[in-house]
């Protein structure tokens, strides 16, 4: 009987120490999936974001100073390119995020030596031998991630905030045969 | 079975407890640890690299989730006043600082929620380009943090039980990475 109770005992803590390194892990990942499903939108398309407000409670702690592109994708079926033509002076930036919410790879207008975006991403292991040289590769860990650009804008500037919605609109991306 | 049967219900029990204890323990950051450091009434995490860090990944997923890495931005957190009492549009603040070393620099008001606060006014920050400064070099200013409107500079508190600002500051110069401990950042004041 006594063995029993150490053995429940055991069981117990064996339960707890899952428990917490559980919660731990894969929190961050019950977030994203949240964040995912408030956004909405299809995988592998792009969705255009307008200035946060108060009304904005997809994803905490917007920036009211930024208008948002977001896009979920997959690369299950093969690799994706990313493309957009953005002549703009304002910092913008494209980030791209695990499911476990991990920031792998970000880059601003000042990083990228042309108006012209040109990415592809390959999940681990399956970037193509042969690309044009103008197209940066990016390897993902994870078949599926997040997308996400930032651009900074003076929203008291209704003009600067269409040229903005106007650049968003050149952003694309496709499946790499 | 009966046997089997608790040690079942045990692992599951414990299972619960140790959620339940690591959501506690999220809760509790910047309360009882160190993973938040201190300058003044600003709180930063000395690193943003989440993929070493899942304790740190799951608090930053909580408060800020997408953030970005250091190489692009470096965050401060204010949640109390230069007193060490939290902060809630019941009182008043004065924000007092200087211009920042960064390419772009922002001062953001958040709920306890974390999201932004209903106002009528639609302000919700203030950054490097359209805060008014005290002087024509544009280096000093002070923001207001109230739910009553003020001339300039003015920071809508709503009607929120308590409240963070979140100072960001984009493509910070090298020195401000290697001095976060040390740099001056604003004082918050509780006005009235």
């Amino acid at each position: 009987m006594k063995l029993y109770r150490i053995l429940f005992g055991v069981v117990l803590i064996l339960g707890f120490a899952l428990g917490y390194k559980g919660f731990i892990k894969y929190y961050p990942n019950l977030l994203f999936k949240g964040a995912e499903r408030k956004i909405g939108g299809a995988e592998n398309t792009i969705r255009l974001g307008d200035l946060p407000d108060h009304k904005s409670q997809m994803i905490v702690k917007p920036n009211p100073d930024f208008m948002y592109v977001s896009c979920f994708f997959n690369l299950e079926d093969g690799p994706l390119n990313l493309s957009a033509n953005i002549s703009s002076s304002n910092y913008w930036s494209v980030a791209f995020y695990e499911p476990n919410t991990v920031n792998f790879y970000v880059k601003n207008d000042e990083q990228f030596q042309s108006n012209k975006l040109n990415l592809l991403i390959a999940d681990k292991g399956k970037l193509p031998q042969k690309v044009d040289k103008d197209i940066e590769l990016i390897e993902s860990k994870t078949k599926k991630g997040l997308i996400l650009f930032r651009f900074l804008v003076n929203s008291s500037d209704v003009d600067d905030v269409n040229k903005i919605k106007q650049i968003q609109k050149s952003i694309e991306i496709k499946r790499v045969d | 079975m009966k046997k089997s049967l608790i040690a079942f219900l045990l692992l599951f029990a414990g299972m619960l407890i140790g959620g339940f204890w690591a959501n506690f323990k999220i809760n509790q950051v910047g309360k009882d640890n160190d993973l938040i450091l201190k300058n003044g009434v600003w709180g930063y995490f000395p690193t943003m690299d989440l993929a070493t860090n899942e304790f740190q990944k799951a608090y930053i997923g909580r408060i800020g989730l997408l953030a970005l890495q250091d190489s692009e931005v470096i965050y401060f957190v204010a949640s109390s006043d230069q007193e060490g009492d939290p902060l809630s549009s019941s009182n008043d603040y004065k924000l007092t600082g200087s211009s920042f070393d960064a390419r772009y620099w922002s001062f953001t008001l958040y709920g306890e929620d974390h999201f932004l606060i209903p106002n009528d006014k639609g302000v919700f920050s203030y950054n490097m380009e359209n805060i008014v400064y005290k002087d024509s070099l544009k280096n000093s200013y002070e923001l207001i943090i109230s739910k009553d409107p003020k001339k300039e500079n003015w920071l809508p508190a709503g009607e929120a039980n308590r409240m963070s600002v979140l100072l960001r500051l984009y493509n910070p110069a090298k020195y401000v990475y290697e001095n976060k401990d040390a740099i001056e950042l604003p004082t918050l004041k509780k006005i009235n």
